[in-house]
């Protein structure tokens, strides 16, 4: 896939299919952190050796198996980096400094990697619903291929050796993406986010912080990097992730035997705002595709489905609006084509 | 009267338990420092709240600043101090060089200090698994009189694979 297609495409592929626990966890994602040998991690790297390792790792990638494009960042319009932030295939510290960077994308956008971030290497793998084994075995997987072209920074102690310390030993981080709604509506989540703190995971709203999170979607991943191999930390992850979906479940069963009449009109409120407002805040949008998808959740609405959902999602936000314009919008602009591309997807998958 | 494990400044009240996989890890935190510790644990990415973590760990835990002030790092000319303002380390020798000041760290705000999981098929040179090999018996002798057999144990593991590989041509 061209960058164009990853930059104009607001549903990544492996999106279109829902996963297990779909209900209540969006997506599920690996990521390693991996150094070369005998280079200086990133941040005091010189000019020289940020290019050598550009094209050292463009080498490793093209040796590898899989249908991968390869970008260094100089050759990427600054808006398509913004879409591919808005899309998680890089991070927002990636946007960020003067590094020379790098990355590569997989054509069925699965797997990611980014070069010259806070490490040399940062390896990110997807999948949708609650799924962190199979996304743990694509990015182990990329591992496998790169590592028979680098020389990856190791001692047998400490494990993979990464810049900040917080990362250290397997590298890596699983996180998955949870619709929390019901914990929020029902005031239970500032309860929940203090029990999962204390049972090692790290909790963060997607938009906003804490628990007045905008579109009650919150990150939940592993804290802890050394000291439990890679398929413990993925399994402690699913498993605070299995009792945060029965929590969810349970809230929203409350829900619908106590308060029904608030939930429908919250869901078809959301439903008839998005079919047909004309001008849409991105705040709005994702408050109300969070609803909608809560109408969704409950069986309160046959469709959209949830890939449609996600692709809203990902059309809300400025820098995919500003690359469809094929401009930077106005404040005026960008409301009115967000509200447009919404109800065309919308009516898209009633027709 | 214990001090809280965070400060070490004002008595401990609260205890705090996390459990990170089947091991349990205890603290005794002073009011103050298990309200900040809960603050931090809501909000933040992960990497930021664990950086917090590190840095109250740093200033704060059993870290000496007055013995190794002024250490810089050889290979990359990182110093101490300029790790603790970022939170990042130069190079992967960063890690040797301020091994006396950064390992207690490490162990506390992770699960241990010993690495169990994946290592690259490809250790390096055969000279590099070598002199890994001499510097692991060393510990692991070091582990035995200490009587920390669970923490020897995987050490032994490791000393045994990285033996394994010695024989394959790397
Ligand atoms: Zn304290
Ligand atoms: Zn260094």
């Amino acid at each position: 896939m061209s960058m164009n297609e990853h930059a104009t495409r607001a549903l990544p592929p492996w999106m279109e299919a829902d996963g297990p626990l779909q209900d209540v966890i969006l997506s599920s994602r690996a990521r390693l952190a991996r150094n070369v040998s005998g280079l200086h991690f990133p941040d005091r790297m010189t000019q020289a050796d940020q290019a050598a390792l550009i094209e050292q790792v463009g080498s490793a990638v093209a040796k590898m198996g899989g249908s991968w494009g390869y970008f260094p960042v100089s050759e990427v319009a600054p808006v398509d980096l913004q879409v591919l932030m808005e899309k998680h295939l890089v991070s927002p510290q990636f946007l960020q400094g003067e590094l020379q960077r790098a990355l590569a994308i997989r054509q069925d956008e699965a797997a990611a990697l980014m070069v010259n971030e806070e490490d040399h290497v940062r390896i990110q793998a997807f999948s949708p619903g609650l799924d962190v084994e199979p996304a743990l075995a694509t990015a182990l997987e990329v591992d496998d291929g790169l590592e028979n072209e680098l020389d990856w920074a190791v001692d047998s102690r400490r494990g993979y050796l990464t810049a900040c310390p917080t990362n250290l030993g397997t590298g890596l981080r699983i996180s998955v993406m949870a619709h929390l709604p019901g914990l929020v509506l029902s005031e239970s989540i500032g309860h929940l986010l203090q029990a999962l703190a204390q049972a090692g995971v790290a909790v963060r709203g997607i938009y906003g912080e804490g628990t007045s999170a905008l579109g009650e979607l919150f990150q939940i991943s592993n804290q802890v990097t050394l000291g439990e191999d890679e398929q413990a930390l993925a399994e402690g992850v699913r498993k605070v992730a299995e009792q945060v979906v029965e929590q969810e479940r349970q809230a929203r069963k409350r829900l619908a035997a106590e308060q029904m009449p608030r939930i429908q009109d919250r869901v078809w409120r959301a439903k008839g705002i998005l079919e047909n407002a004309r001008l849409l805040s991105a705040d709005e949008a994702i408050a109300q595709i969070s609803a909608l998808r809560l109408g969704v959740e409950m069986g309160l609405l046959k469709s959209p489905s949830y890939a449609t959902l996600s692709a809203l999602q990902v059309v809300s936000l400025p820098g995919f609006l500003d690359r469809t314009a094929a401009q930077d919008l106005s404040r005026e602009g960008r409301l009115q084509l967000r509200a447009s591309l919404i109800r065309e997807r919308l009516t898209r998958e009633d027709g | 009267m214990m001090l809280c494990d965070d400060c070490q400044q004002r008595p401990a009240s609260v205890q705090v338990t996390t459990l990170i996989g089947q091991e349990m890890r205890t603290e005794h935190l002073c009011a103050e420092c298990a309200k900040e510790r809960g603050a931090f644990q809501f909000m933040g990415n992960p990497s930021l709240m664990m950086h917090n973590l590190m840095s109250a760990l740093l200033g704060l835990g059993g870290v000496q600043p007055t013995v190794q002030d002024g250490a810089v790092c050889s290979a990359c000319g990182l110093s101490f101090h300029q790790f603790q303002a970022t939170g990042r380390l130069g190079c992967a020798q960063c890690y040797e060089q301020f091994s006396e000041l950064l390992d207690p760290v490490i162990s506390r705000m992770q699960s241990g200090a010993w690495h169990r999981g994946k290592l690259p098929r490809r250790t390096g040179s055969r000279i590099g698994r070598e002199r890994e090999l001499k510097e692991l018996r060393e510990e692991l002798g070091q582990l035995v009189l200490k009587e920390s057999y669970e923490q020897a144990a995987v050490l032994r593991d490791r000393i045994r694979s990285l033996e394994a590989e010695g024989g394959q041509p790397s």
